[in-house]
């Protein structure tokens, strides 16, 4: 059986979270064939964020997150289950409008 | 101390001012009760005596406009938020509906003076500004103020009258009647959009100041008291409420977001949150990154152009080291305003208001600029001279691109190097603008009379809508934005309604007629228009009441279910339903859309938005890749939802006969007897 391989993914967290100013980021490996949904249920612990649990909370604010995917814009959770590849990057922004 | 209250008073004055500056004369209004029921106060005010004292037509910067100052008709009344006043006239910028809003202390001196609202006609041949107080008003001498900046004036004028005196003034902006001057107080807040600093700069109208000490009575003060006493505990209590729940409680709330069959969104606690904490500076970083803001003149993609890393730079937490205390604007609990010191850098400043979101970005991301002591500093110039920082940001990115594709040499810009990010060359270019020299006197009206004066194609630069630089919202990350950019009788502004601040608001809470916004928005949901013009429309009526009360949009974003309706009823001792409000604020909002009819404008047509805002041809890359809005089905589904013809843009006679605007219908229907 030839081994698993990995990916990289760069995973990235910005915004306003339960009132806090949250900027986290760093690289996660997830299995290949990783999706999105993957990715975001082990980049708390990866990252070492896990007591904080940013990734999971910013999808309970109740503001849609802008989720961009190399910096195209995706939308979640309709696109929960796409395939990652190698060197990805993903950025989850918490963003409200106002002067 | 203010003296008492009027007893017999029901929220407003009943008096509004007229000062004629080619006479030097001042005469009064009394309006009876149905006045004010019918357009409450505010901006409501200013639609109406501009509808029926102006006459289509005139000249912006002529004696001809009319430019009004009007308090809100629930300022200094006991509800919260209600320290706004608006201005009022015809923008010099767009030839229409201008009116422009600021906060501070000026709007509760005014009424305390006596008014509800007043009224500049003619030009005066020497500058002059007016003094008034519950005991007249008289126009003055202002030969030593002209020339001064904002604050020195405003620092002058307070000397002179005593620390109650709130002074309302222009800058050298609006001296030299630059179309992007605003008008300031309270050491440089501004009322900043539609030009109107240049209507009073013609009028040679330097400054207002109010030192009244009557106050207003109203009808029910009790009612009054208790309604903002449980607004405030609400705004409170959710604190409370967090402190002990925490990630519980919101996490059980997005749980039911997601999964749930009940819309149970929180975000305006969240912003309520954020908004105390860091002011509307705590957008700038996220809103670059995730395509709510507009990158490198409408042409970038914040996520490769001006990455977190260059963003946070000039972010929340970067402001925020520099705040020596936080403020609050008049009968305000949540207290968004921070004043800064800057001690280090090449610009030090000792008071300075923290710069806006808007400031930070149309003098940073827009420009790729990220150096943060260069915005203090341009915001520090922009406040002293009373210019809108939206449209001179604008304008330098227009400049910047113009250079960086041949059009303007370095001889155009007397050796100024002005490229992205520039930061030595913005700030050099933004003082030219502000003193109108060399290039600067070229660029001082805007965008669009720039390119139109440079030509050679330059106008691919110039993004604007109507003539009105537009502000710091992409409406390819939110369309609501664009359908109000284009529709709105003032146009290009991100303050009146949007999907996400339609979010904010929970305008189902308040009125029968409105829908909840839907919790989750797929792109083709998000993109589509036909469904979303009442709801939009609505959105607009409410800002008009809002303004109508004299009170700031923010409060009603945070949660706690402002008590709009209820503090309107218990100030004037009316019964009135939310429906019937809602009537108020359509009528006022129709007011505003007429004024733009008789001068000849149709949105639609006039206002258009700049192909880069709706993305033609459609970006390559970031989060707003390949979208291309479509202004026309914007416009089809707001006009349809507030009964305007397409082509011609008028409101339909039966709606006008509705909101019982039978004096609308004899200028804009002139060969048909009304209801035909």
């Amino acid at each position: 059986m030839p081994p698993r391989s990995n990916i990289r993914i760069t995973a990235r967290v910005v915004g306003h979270i339960d009132g806090e100013s949250v900027n986290a980021s760093g690289v996660v490996e997830l299995n290949a064939g990783g999706t999105i949904r993957d990715l975001l249920k082990q980049a708390d612990r990866a990252l070492g964020v896990k007591k904080q649990k940013p990734f999971k909370r910013a999808f309970r604010q109740g503001v849609r997150p802008v989720v961009l995917l190399n910096g195209d814009r995706i939308e979640l959770p309709e696109e929960n289950d796409r395939v990652l590849s190698d060197g990805d990057e993903v950025s989850i922004i918490l963003t409200l409008a106002g002067g | 101390m203010a003296s008492s209250r009027n007893v017999q008073g029901r929220g407003y004055m009943g008096k509004i001012l007229f000062a004629d500056l080619d006479s030097g004369t001042i005469s009064y209004e009394e309006p009876n009760e149905d006045f004010y029921r019918t357009v409450l106060g505010g901006v409501g005010i200013g639609a109406k005596v501009l509808w029926d004292h102006m006459k289509p037509g005139a000249d912006p910067m002529g004696p001809e406009n009319l430019l009004g100052f009007t308090t809100g008709l629930l300022t200094d009344t006991g509800a919260l938020f209600a320290g706004r006043f608006t201005v009022v006239g015809k923008s010099p910028q767009t030839g229409g509906w201008g009116d422009a809003n600021c906060g501070g202390y000026f709007s509760p001196a005014l009424k305390r003076s006596g008014v509800d609202a007043l009224f500049f006609r003619g030009e005066s041949h020497e500058p002059v500004y007016l003094y008034l107080d519950e005991k007249g008003a008289e126009l003055r001498d202002a030969a030593d103020l002209w020339g001064k900046d904002t604050i020195e004036t405003e620092r002058t004028l307070r000397e002179r009258h005593g620390k109650r005196a709130q002074v309302a003034c222009i800058g050298p902006a609006g001296e030299k009647r630059s179309y992007m001057a605003g008008i300031c107080n309270d050491g440089g807040r501004i009322a900043a959009r539609s030009g109107l600093g240049a209507v009073m700069g013609s009028k040679k109208l330097k400054a207002l100041v109010a030192a009244g000490r009557m106050r207003v009575g109203v009808s029910d003060r009790e009612r009054i008291t208790a309604l903002s006493q449980a607004f405030r505990r609400r705004l409170e209590g959710g604190k409370g409420f967090k402190r002990v729940l925490g990630d519980r409680l919101f996490g059980f709330v997005g749980w039911l977001t997601r999964k749930g069959p009940f819309y149970t969104r929180q975000p305006a606690d969240l912003f309520r949150l954020m908004m105390s904490k860091y002011g509307t500076a705590s957008m700038t970083a996220m809103s670059a990154e995730s395509g709510d803001s507009p990158v490198k003149n409408w042409a970038g993609a914040g996520y490769t152009d001006f990455p977190l890393t260059r963003s946070q730079k000039i972010g929340a937490e970067a402001v925020a080291r520099y705040e020596t205390r936080k403020y609050g604007c008049f009968s305000c609990p949540l207290r968004c305003g921070a004043a800064l010191r800057v001690t280090d850098g090449p610009y030090p400043i000792e008071k300075m208001h923290r710069p806006e979101y808007e400031t930070l970005c149309a003098l940073g991301t827009l420009l790729l600029n990220d150096d943060l002591h260069a915005i203090f500093h341009l915001n520090d110039l922009l406040n002293r001279a009373g210019m809108d920082s939206i449209s001179c940001g604008a304008t330098v990115a227009f400049a910047i691109e113009c250079f960086e594709n041949g059009i303007l040499s370095k001889a155009d810009t007397d050796g100024l190097e002005l490229r992205w990010g520039n930061s030595d060359a913005i700030i050099d270019l933004a003082e030219k603008i502000i003193r109108r020299e060399g290039l600067g006197d070229l660029l001082a009206d805007g965008v669009k009379i720039a390119s139109q004066k440079i030509g050679r194609g330059s106008d691919a630069f110039a993004v604007h809508c109507g003539g009105m630089e537009p502000p710091m919202h992409d409406p390819k990350f939110d369309p609501g934005f664009g359908m109000a950019y284009l529709c709105e009788p003032a146009p290009s502004r991100h303050m009146v309604s949007s999907y996400m601040l339609l979010d904010l608001e929970r305008l189902e809470r308040h009125f029968k007629r409105a829908r909840k916004t839907p919790a989750f928005m797929t792109p083709k949901e998000r993109y589509r228009y036909d469904n979303k013009g009442e709801a939009m429309a609505l959105g607009s009526f409410f800002r008009m009441l809002v303004d109508c009360g004299g009170l700031c949009v923010f409060g009603t974003q945070i949660g706690g279910d402002m008590p709009l309706i209820q503090w309107f009823n218990a100030a004037t001792g009316w019964d009135l339903s939310d429906d019937e409000y809602l009537v108020i604020g359509e009528r006022v909002e129709q007011l505003r859309h007429a004024f733009n009819l008789r001068e000849g404008i149709n949105p639609v047509r006039d206002f258009r938005l700049h192909p880069r805002i709706i993305g033609n041809p459609p970006l390559g890359k970031g989060p707003a890749k390949g979208v291309t809005l479509d202004p026309d089905a914007m416009a089809q589904a707001f006009y349809a939802a507030m009964g305007w013809d397409l082509a011609t843009g008028k409101p339909e006679p039966a709606r006008l006969e509705r909101l019982g605007l039978n004096d609308l219908l004899s200028v804009l229907y002139p060969r048909h007897g009304p209801g035909e």
